[in-house]
């Protein structure tokens, strides 16, 4: 059932959950809980996402080789299972960011009535 | 503390892979009243009683875990306890039910997509079981048709209706997924059960030989025949299954007499009978698997004007 994506096409936009995953990643490497209270927080609590969303979410991104899996420094979260953003990963955040930021862009433009 | 007692309880339902919510609002609604699971299970879940919690609980579908450690951590850092896996793929997991608790909290997938790539994993197999049960239905009717036996025409509406029982549930899921209501789909456990308990009386019957099934007939009548010594030929019929079985016959030919004579392809005679007219009822027949032929012979006597010829067989099961 899943639609493969012609690579010459544009990437199709990201959910939010696969969004904010990526970008709770941006920085650090961090662990499935901690992404999902981060994401609560950068999404004014409007975005949670649920253990069966997140594990899939991985699981994918993980596939997809936009994530890895890594360990950690820290001995406090050694048993933790930590995730980091891969260069792929990082180019996929950044492409999206830059398209939201169009769509900001035009919208600005649309709501001040700055259209010729 | 009391110290309670723990009473152990099995029950047996059955729910398709479209009522797993209704499962989950079950497995709440029992645990309100103080009886938690232990284990579930697709025929069959045990439950402890135990009234000084209360849970809530989610199934989740997903046949291939790579790496079920992961897998397990991911729901035990929310909160969510794993309790058991069915032999097909199905997860069971609870949580404490806290007063106050956000609809995000008590869902374990909380976007469209991941839900539907869930409910994805089992709609495929259904859809695959729907055709099969659809094929299934066709082919049983077509039979049941063709050979007018009621036994295979039963087992063709009983695959009839658990084709549009399953077509239902895949509906009731896309008109869901379109902000729809869910609309009827009937309620699987009772179908099956009707279904099992049908097949099983077919079964039965059959093999206790209650059942009769008519495997040829031959029903004609002839006049003004001319006198005749060379075997007129009635018709043909195949027999499956070496057994006993049951001829009835009933013919008469008036101004005459007749032979009527049943012989295996080979031309060995298993069923003679000479007589101006003749009524056989539930003569035993012992028959080898093959095909069968039917021979008559008419005679008539010198200067009858009119002649008559009626025959009436018929060989059950």
């Amino acid at each position: 059932m899943s639609v493969k994506i012609n690579m010459s096409v544009k990437n199709e936009p990201l959910t939010e959950s696969y969004f904010y995953i990526l970008l709770c990643l941006y920085q650090n490497p961090s662990h499935g809980y901690k992404i999902m209270q981060d994401t609560e927080r950068l999404s004014e609590n409007t975005v949670t996402i649920g253990s069966g969303t997140m594990y899939g979410a991985t699981v994918n991104m993980l596939k997809k080789g936009w994530i890895t899996e890594t360990s950690s420094n820290n001995p406090e979260d050694k048993r933790k299972r930590l995730y980091e953003l891969t260069s792929s990963g990082k180019e996929i955040l950044e492409e999206e960011i830059e398209r939201l930021k169009r769509l900001i862009r035009g919208s600005e433009i649309i709501l001040k009535g700055d259209d010729k | 503390m009391k110290m309670k007692k723990k009473k152990n309880m099995t029950t047996h339902n059955f729910y398709a892979p479209w009522e797993y919510e209704k499962e989950e609002f079950d497995l709440d609604e029992k645990s309100k009243k103080g009886l938690q699971l232990k284990k579930g299970g697709c025929f069959k879940s045990k439950f402890y009683k135990d009234e000084n919690v209360r849970y809530i609980y989610q199934l989740d579908y997903n046949p291939k875990i790579e790496d079920p450690l992961q897998y397990r951590e991911s729901f035990e850092e929310q909160g969510w306890q794993f309790i058991n896996s069915t032999f097909n793929g199905w997860h069971y997991f609870r949580k404490l039910y806290v007063e106050g608790m956000a609809e995000s909290e008590m869902k374990i997938y909380t976007d469209k997509q991941s839900l539907y790539e869930m409910q994805g994993r089992w709609m495929r197999l259904i859809g695959i079981v729907t055709i099969l049960y659809f094929i299934m239905a066709i082919a049983y009717l077509i039979m049941g048709v063709l050979s007018k036996e009621t036994t295979i025409l039963i087992e063709g509406i009983i695959f009839v209706v658990l084709f549009l029982t399953f077509g239902m549930g895949i509906i009731s899921v896309n008109r869901r997924r379109n902000g729809k209501t869910a609309g009827f789909v009937p309620p699987v456990k009772p179908v099956f059960l009707l279904t099992f308990a049908t097949l099983f009386v077919i079964m039965g019957m059959l093999f206790f030989g209650f059942y009769h099934a008519t495997i040829h007939e031959e029903n004609f009548t002839l006049v003004n025949l001319a006198d005749e010594n060379t075997p007129w030929s009635g018709g043909t019929f195949t027999v499956d299954r070496k057994g006993t079985y049951e001829l009835n016959l009933d013919f008469s030919d008036e101004g005459g007499a007749m032979t009527v004579v049943i012989q295996d392809i080979n031309g060995s005679v298993v069923y003679k009978n000479n007589a101006d007219s003749c009524r056989v009822d539930g003569w035993e027949l012992k028959l080898e698997k093959g095909t069968y032929q039917t021979f008559y012979t008419f005679t008539f006597d010198e200067g009858s004007t009119e002649s008559q010829v009626k025959v009436d067989m018929e060989i059950n099961k």
